[in-house]
């Protein structure tokens, strides 16, 4: 388990050294620059702004201070900010998201496993189809349509919820729901097949002739297996939640990470794209690792010291 | 003492292509301290008839539809309630199956499976219970059984898997253990040593066993009495001697003619049964082996034989067979 620990952090570094440098190499060779926009800036302009970020240094040149500034920890300035760093951006931001996402998936866990199972345990019964069909609907609706029927309906309607931003609580409820239902939909899903596979096998036979109730057997018995296709769709089921919040961030104007990173990228932010690659990349393989660490808790047979 | 009596049994699967049914009204009975062998072919209704036994045939499709299954003669289990059923299974009554490989918890350590039922039907707090679980793995001979507690079923040989099986069914001292198929999965070694312990546990707690198996040979090394299973119906029944060297039933005679005998001499071809089992989708009015049946009469298409004894050398033995009984009756 440590060893296997140490290993992963191990490669966590040359991992994301060569997705960065993909990333740097394939933004530089994209057309366009940070400061082309619909109006060209004057040509002296542009050339002070070029010298001022280093853009006009060989490539070579840019991708070492890249590399060496990243060791120091410092991302570099940021363009359309002026006097931001990216760090900063980052720092200020990336909380943000993660609340949101954090939210969004215990909200997505706690309403999806029970569902799921609850549809299991009434297979193929009215209750079974409710479940299911409700979660269809999760899955199928997107956050972009199901975000204004939440506003339209609890803050406009009803007026009790704020429509939008980030401060209270109360501000947290709707964005939370528009990002966590659609994830919730898919674990209930995936626990619902997860169940029914495991309530078929053998050993469930085996603990009903033991006696246990129909609630012992899903507790002691089924969960864990039953829960193996939930753990493994978390890890990048996660990650993409902290970025698929990106909609839900617009819509309701939060101030996360979710709005750069659309942004950064058509605006050729080339230091704000590699810190979000950065974030990103770690942040899922980290979440990885976690995943193969809960699935070695979860089911015995796997062993991780093991190549 | 009669531990179980099942009487007239008839469990049906409710499908979509059609009704099935799997037991067609089967009687048996077993004793305190006494092994029933349960034999027949895949498909006969031998493990629909244990499942039933302990309410657990998968519903829907399946349910018990005629009978009765008395135990202690007098609760009759078909009526019990659920409630009632998980008191006795694992408890009063245990089960074994065939695969030890699927039929343990692959996620559970063998110790929280063995303490469950302790902790279910005994009452015990944790630590009494694992007293008493390392004391059920050392029963069934597994070595050094503390330290099995914490390993997990893949840890295990399928020998060693079967054993713990036994153990959880044991371990709340029932009186009546139904095994189907356990010694199936195993090779020849494992399956002795499992019969033997098998046995000797039947003589030391005076438990009663419903053996189900296919295996001729298993049957004349574990059983006192044997039931012939055909298309849900119990053929014949009577004592191992009787069924196994002298069988009445046509279909109990062709299984017997069909097992290989080591006399020494070259190896005859063994003779087979032609023909396949009725459709369970379509059952005939009459005897479901009539169509493979050497002897068979007029009646046989017809009329469903009933059960009815034969005295034999002062047992009860019981033959289903319209020309067996015309013989005995016309002396």
């Amino acid at each position: 388990m440590t060893r296997f620990l140490l290993r992963r952090i191990a490669w966590l570094v040359p991992t994301l050294w060569v997705v960065v440098t993909l990333v740097f190499f394939l933004l530089r060779l994209a057309p366009g620059g940070p400061f082309d926009g619909e109006r060209a800036v004057p040509a002296e302009a542009l050339r002070a702004l070029e010298a001022k970020y280093h853009l006009a240094d060989p490539l070579w040149r840019q991708y070492v201070d890249f590399l060496g500034g990243l060791l120091h920890g410092d991302l570099g300035p940021c363009f359309r900010y002026p006097g931001r760093t990216v760090n900063e951006l980052i720092r200020m931001s990336l909380p943000v998201s993660m609340l949101l996402g954090t939210l969004a998936m215990t909200l997505a866990l706690a309403v999806g496993i029970p569902l799921g199972i609850l549809g299991a345990m009434r297979h193929n019964t009215w209750v079974d189809s409710a479940a299911m069909t409700v979660s269809m609907l999760g899955i199928s609706i997107p956050r972009f349509v199901l975000a204004p029927l939440l506003v339209l309906f609890f803050s406009l309607k009803l007026y009790w919820l704020p429509v939008a931003r980030w401060e209270s609580w109360r501000h947290m409820i709707l964005p939370v729901v528009a990002a966590g239902l659609p994830a919730a939909a898919t674990i209930a899903r995936l626990t619902r097949a997860g169940m029914l596979d495991v309530l078929k096998s053998d050993f469930i036979r085996t603990a009903h002739a033991k006696g246990l109730s129909e609630r012992a057997i899903v507790v002691r018995h089924a969960l864990r297996g039953g829960l193996l296709p939930v753990v493994s769709y978390l890890g990048p089921g996660f990650s993409g939640m902290l970025v698929g919040t990106l909609v839900v961030e617009r819509i309701f104007n939060i101030p996360g990470m979710g709005r750069y990173f659309v942004e950064a990228a058509s605006n050729r932010e080339y230091n704000l794209v590699m810190g979000i690659t950065l974030v990103y990349g770690g942040l899922l393989m980290t979440l990885n690792t976690l995943v193969d660490v809960a699935y070695a808790w979860l089911d015995p047979r796997v062993r991780l010291d093991e190549k | 003492m009669t531990l179980l009596a099942v009487n007239g049994l008839e469990t049906t699967f409710f499908t979509r292509e059609g009704e099935v049914r799997a037991v067609d009204g089967a009687s048996f009975t077993v004793e305190r301290g006494q092994v029933l062998c349960l034999v027949g072919e895949s498909g006969s209704g031998k493990s629909v008839a244990a499942l039933s036994i302990l309410g657990l045939v998968p519903n829907p499709p399946g349910r018990i539809t005629k009978g009765s299954i008395l135990w202690h003669g007098e609760e009759d289990l078909v009526r019990a309630s659920e409630r009632r059923l998980r008191e006795l299974r694992g408890n009063r009554i245990a089960m074994v199956f065939q695969d030890p490989m699927s039929s343990l918890n692959p996620y559970l350590s063998v110790g929280t499976q063995l303490i469950e039922v302790l902790e279910l039907h005994r009452g015990m707090g944790r630590r009494e219970a694992e007293k008493h679980a390392i004391r059920a793995l050392g029963e069934v001979a597994i070595p050094a059984p503390e330290s099995r507690l914490r390993q997990h079923p893949h840890e295990l040989s399928g020998g060693m898997r079967q054993r713990v099986m036994i153990a959880i069914a044991l371990a709340c001292e029932p009186e009546l253990l139904i095994a189907d198929e356990p010694t199936t999965a195993l090779d020849v070694t494992v399956q002795a040593q499992i019969l033997d312990l098998l046995d000797d546990l039947r003589q030391q707690r005076g438990l009663g066993v419903l053996f189900i198996t296919h295996d001729l040979g298993v049957v004349s090394r574990m059983a006192e009495r044997v039931a012939v299973m055909y298309a849900g119906r119990i053929v014949e029944e009577g004592h191992v001697d009787e069924v196994l060297v002298r069988p009445r039933h046509p279909y109990a005679e062709a299984l017997r003619r069909s097992t290989l005998r080591l006399t020494g001499e070259r190896l005859p071809k063994l003779p087979e049964l032609a023909g396949l089992p009725p459709s369970p989708f379509a059952r005939s009015a009459g005897c479901a082996f009539e169509p493979r049946c050497a002897l068979r009469v007029e009646a046989c298409r017809s009329v469903a034989p009933e059960e009815r004894g034969l005295t034999l050398f002062g047992r009860s033995h019981r033959v289903r067979c319209h020309v067996v009984l015309a013989e005995k009756e016309g002396g």
